[in-house]
């Protein structure tokens, strides 16, 4: 597994013209900004179109929503994984974002998504040593400061996601 | 020679005497920038600050522990801030207008911390200090390096940095 500096690296290596495009995700108040190469797709999501997680299953991902379309994606509440919390009661309303991780392709849940904005590398800060040795799991792998006033979390949302999750996942994906 | 050696000579010892009397009596100082949280107030070594700066423009950092409030940028540096009081078992009120960070160091490692309000920067003699005895098994106590009982009885607990930075880490 790459270090958090080599993956800040990697993830800005990578760009052309020493800028990388961001999606600004809102999560519950706050905004997060996920590189957009790492969304597979965005589309609007109604509460008819998922399959609610049952209880076992929620207790085996506790993120979990439930199911998206034919092909059965789990879809994980985004708020909850990076707030490391339960996943929300319903209404579930707003976007989902389809990203991959380690060939599985998983939903996320977003309330909203703000059209795509180029951030320059020159703006872009690591997270302060004592930050990066407290993270729950390696999500956070920058900070953009967007704005004089305001930095914005830069995240991987694969990473987010509990690997201890994954297996869990497997199985309930299993028809 | 100089004719007034002989007078010279003996301002010379005198002036030793002085220093050699001032060394003796002049005690170890602390100077000590003195905060509130709660009803209780603290202490960090001066030489352990780097600046104090009021709590605007916070931004909250996803996958970190409910002690951490965020992030703020000080002039081009990226500080993490944190709330200590749940650390020492005080209550997590609101914060108001007179909320700082004081922006601390230990080791390279360097931290905003949150203080519901600084007070004042105060110099002591180090004999003043008091071991943490009272405290030692309380919250307080495990993060406390020593005591200073103030003239008028006030009790500022004197935060042990390396402590504080180590538990929070976790």
């Amino acid at each position: 597994m790459l270090s958090k500096f080599e993956s800040v690296k990697s993830n800005l290596k990578s760009t052309q013209d020493d800028s990388l495009e961001l999606l600004l995700v809102q999560v519950g108040e706050d905004w997060v900004g996920v590189r957009v190469r790492q969304v597979l797709h965005l589309s609007r999501f109604e509460p008819t179109q998922l399959v609610p997680a049952q209880a076992h299953e929620t207790l085996a991902v506790p993120p979990l929503l439930g199911w998206f379309g034919l092909e059965k994606r789990p879809v994980l509440d985004f708020g909850a994984l990076l707030h490391d919390t339960p996943a929300s009661p319903a209404p579930l309303t707003g976007q989902i974002m389809l990203v991959e991780n380690e060939r599985m392709i998983l939903g996320f849940l977003i309330q909203a998504a703000q059209e795509i904005e180029r951030a320059k590398v020159a703006d872009l800060y690591l997270l302060p040593a004592l930050i990066e040795q407290m993270l729950l799991r390696p999500a956070v792998w920058a900070l953009w400061q967007r704005r004089p006033d305001e930095l914005v979390p830069l995240v991987a949302p694969d990473a987010a996601f509990d690997p201890a999750h994954r297996q869990a996942l497997l199985a309930l994906s299993r028809p | 020679m100089n004719d007034n050696e002989d007078i010279l000579s003996l301002v010379r010892q005198r002036s030793q005497q002085q220093i050699g009397q001032g060394v003796h009596r002049q005690e170890p100082k602390i100077r000590l920038l003195i905060f509130r949280l709660g009803q209780e107030w603290y202490g960090l070594e001066a030489q352990q600050v780097r600046e104090i700066s009021r709590l605007s423009n916070l931004t909250r950092v996803p996958l970190t522990p409910s002690h951490v409030l965020g992030v703020v940028n000080l002039r081009g540096e990226v500080m993490a801030v944190i709330d200590v009081r749940k650390a020492l078992g005080l209550p997590q009120t609101g914060l108001s207008e007179t909320a700082r960070i004081i922006v601390a160091r230990h080791e390279g490692l360097e931290a905003g911390i949150m203080a519901e309000a600084v007070v004042e920067m105060i110099e002591a003699n180090r004999s003043s200090l008091q071991p943490p005895l009272m405290a030692v098994e309380s919250d307080r106590g495990r993060y406390a390096s020593s005591i200073l009982q103030q003239k008028d009885d006030q009790l500022i607990i004197v935060l042990n940095l390396a402590a504080l930075f180590n538990a929070l880490k976790v």
